[in-house]
């Protein structure tokens, strides 16, 4: 076992390495809680998030309704909290996929021939030269407004970046002894990319993955907000600032809560990806 | 150095081109075509075919995209139906607004971000360097639209300070600044963060690089090594990552623009999307796709001139 790290050393070692960061830690805490409220929401929310009650409509904060109550008299809190699902659903899926087909293309045009490579920089390139808004709205208007759009434009949008990081590291790796030999051996290109790059690449995936939600997140919000996005009378926290906004000299309340979880949920992940990034790959600190 | 230029902007042109053609392929793959999509479902077969065959859609594919491709090149963006007015005239009418919009929100962030930046380097672990830190972290963390409600909800409806509605057209240029500040200040806020943290991460690389030491050695003073021989380099990703700036704030833009109730291209395509008028969707992706491609290329060729280790890599 000498020089070799067990799994429990190394998430030991880890912990150790992330307490020393405070913004790392608040940042997991801040995650945990929202992942946390996103599973059990439904325990959590003291009242149903769309039952009405125009008789309480523009309530200030209270004990009964922490957060008041909106244009329709629902409680702000418990639409806020269950919000929160629809915001990790969207950034869970959305994340993954662009992750997954962002790491197998990344892996092609490193190890692929050079046409390959080429054809799939330029790809990337113009996946990201749209601006994501506009993007996102002409889609929206040719298939309709609904959470899955949200999460295939994020998807489309965000694979450049993915496939990018990916490649740059395949690359690096490309020319490194051990590869070499495995080629010597007659290792195929299959098992080349899931036996001994994959796990090489990893690293880099994690850190952008979790850069990644808050993007995921702004995304659903922002055009949920616009009216294109998840459909009301769902509580998207977009959807909560929308009727915040719309009715914000009656109440403001709904749009100052509204938009607290998006600011809250953007900060815990950008605050453990960083520190993530400094556990995993110091190196990439001076690429920003 | 003019090689490179060429070669850049090529490649910009091939995105530009490819990513129409990505966009126009998508409009013909989805279900339902756009001219169905626009009528509504009650309208007749003959009503789709007059709207197909005015939109060019009765033609095969690969023909449309050349004559589509054919006709931006002279300037026609196809005629907006439902205004019955070009695109073009429609999209020039407002494109002043966004650009004023996008220089404003990009000119605060650099007057304050860079400073910022510079600041922190040279005075690392202070507690000014801290706070900067800090708050920089939680400026890239709100998005613009939520900063945009927020600045609505405290200097607009609450203190009354700034103006809600409208870009101030008829208020001559004083009007129009007011008008402008809340959502300049919406759209740059993210930026003063992202640009604090570029120059302060790779002024600190270049300060302990061999030649400040050897500029030291040689009893330059402090300030001439700063900002001729430090911030020159230091600030190359910041000048970069402005191309990549632009591009985000057109999203930023849409938000401001509605949020503010402004004129401009975020204003037209929402109220676009909202009539299904595809002419003008893909008129205001075009234009907007074009400037920010436009940016990139520019910042890269400026980079380029700025340092000439980055010519050999295209």
């Amino acid at each position: 076992m000498n020089g070799t790290v067990t799994w429990w050393q190394g998430v030991g070692g880890g912990l150790q390495l992330l307490s020393r960061q405070v913004l790392g830690i608040s940042g997991l805490i801040i995650v945990v809680t929202i992942l946390l409220t996103a599973l059990f929401g439904d325990f959590l929310a003291p009242a149903d998030p769309l039952a009405l009650s125009i008789r309480d409509k523009f309530l200030p904060p209270s004990f009964a309704h922490p957060f008041g109550t909106d244009f329709l008299g629902r409680d702000v809190f418990s639409r806020v909290v269950s919000g929160s699902r629809i915001a990790m659903t969207a950034a869970v899926v959305a994340v993954s996929l662009s992750a997954g087909i962002g790491l197998v293309l990344g892996m092609l045009a490193g190890m692929g021939p050079r046409w390959l490579d080429y054809s799939l920089l330029l790809l990337f390139d113009t996946l990201r030269s749209f601006p994501v808004v506009m993007f996102a709205l002409a889609v929206v208007t040719l298939v309709g407004p609904s959470l899955e759009t949200i999460i295939f434009v994020v998807v489309v949008i965000s694979i450049p970046l993915f496939g990018r990081a990916v490649r740059t590291q395949t690359l690096a790796l490309k020319s490194s002894e051990f590869i070499h030999a495995e080629i010597a051996m007659g290792a195929s290109l299959g098992r080349l990319m899931a036996v001994h790059l994959l796990p090489n690449v990893l690293g880099p995936i994690m850190i952008l993955a979790a850069m990644e939600v808050p993007v995921v997140i702004t995304t659903e919000a922002g055009l949920s907000f616009l009216g294109f996005g998840v459909r009301p009378p769902a509580p998207s926290w977009g959807n909560i600032l929308n009727d915040g906004f719309i009715y914000v000299r009656n109440s403001p309340w709904p749009l100052l809560f509204g938009g607290l979880p998006i600011i809250l949920t953007t900060l815990g992940f950008t605050f453990l990806g960083e520190a993530l990034r400094d556990i995993l790959d110091p190196r990439l600190r001076k690429e920003e | 150095m003019i090689l490179y230029m060429v070669k850049r902007t090529a490649l910009g042109i091939v995105i530009i081109m490819l990513a129409v053609t990505l966009l126009y392929l998508m409009i013909h793959a989805v279900p339902g075509d756009p001219a169905t999509v626009m009528l509504g479902p009650r309208a007749t077969p003959e009503l789709i075919a007059a709207m197909e065959q005015r939109m060019g859609l009765d033609k095969p594919l690969p023909m449309q995209i050349v004559s589509f491709f054919g006709r931006v090149l002279s300037g026609d963006l196809g005629v907006d139906v439902f205004a019955e007015r070009p695109v073009a005239e429609t999209i020039v009418g407002v494109l002043p607004y966004t650009l004023v919009l996008v220089a404003a929100g990009m000119s605060w962030a650099l007057l304050l971000g860079v400073p910022l930046g510079v600041y922190s380097a040279t005075h690392p672990d202070s507690w000014m360097d801290k706070a900067a830190g800090v708050s920089s972290v939680a400026f890239i963390a709100m998005p613009p639209f939520v900063v945009g409600l927020y600045a609505l909800l405290l200097f607009a409806v609450t203190l009354g300070w700034f103006p809600v509605i409208g870009g101030g057209q008829e208020k001559g240029w004083i009007g129009q600044l007011h008008h402008l500040v809340l959502p300049a200040f919406a759209v740059g806020l993210g930026w003063v963060g992202y640009l604090a943290r570029l120059v302060r991460a790779s002024m600190l690389e270049v300060l302990a690089e061999n030649h400040v030491r050897h500029a030291r050695a040689h009893g330059l003073p402090h300030n001439v090594i700063l900002y001729r021989y430090v911030l020159r380099i230091a600030i190359l990703p910041a000048v970069t990552i402005i191309g990549i700036g632009i591009g985000a704030m057109l999203s930023g833009v849409v938000f401001a623009e509605i949020i503010f109730a402004r004129p401009g291209l975020g204003k037209l395509i929402f109220v676009a999307v909202q009539q299904r008028n595809f002419p003008l969707i893909m008129g205001t992706v075009l234009v907007t796709t074009t400037l920010f491609v436009i940016a990139t290329t520019l910042s890269d060729i400026l980079n380029a001139l700025l340092d000439p280790r980055i010519r050999s890599r295209l």
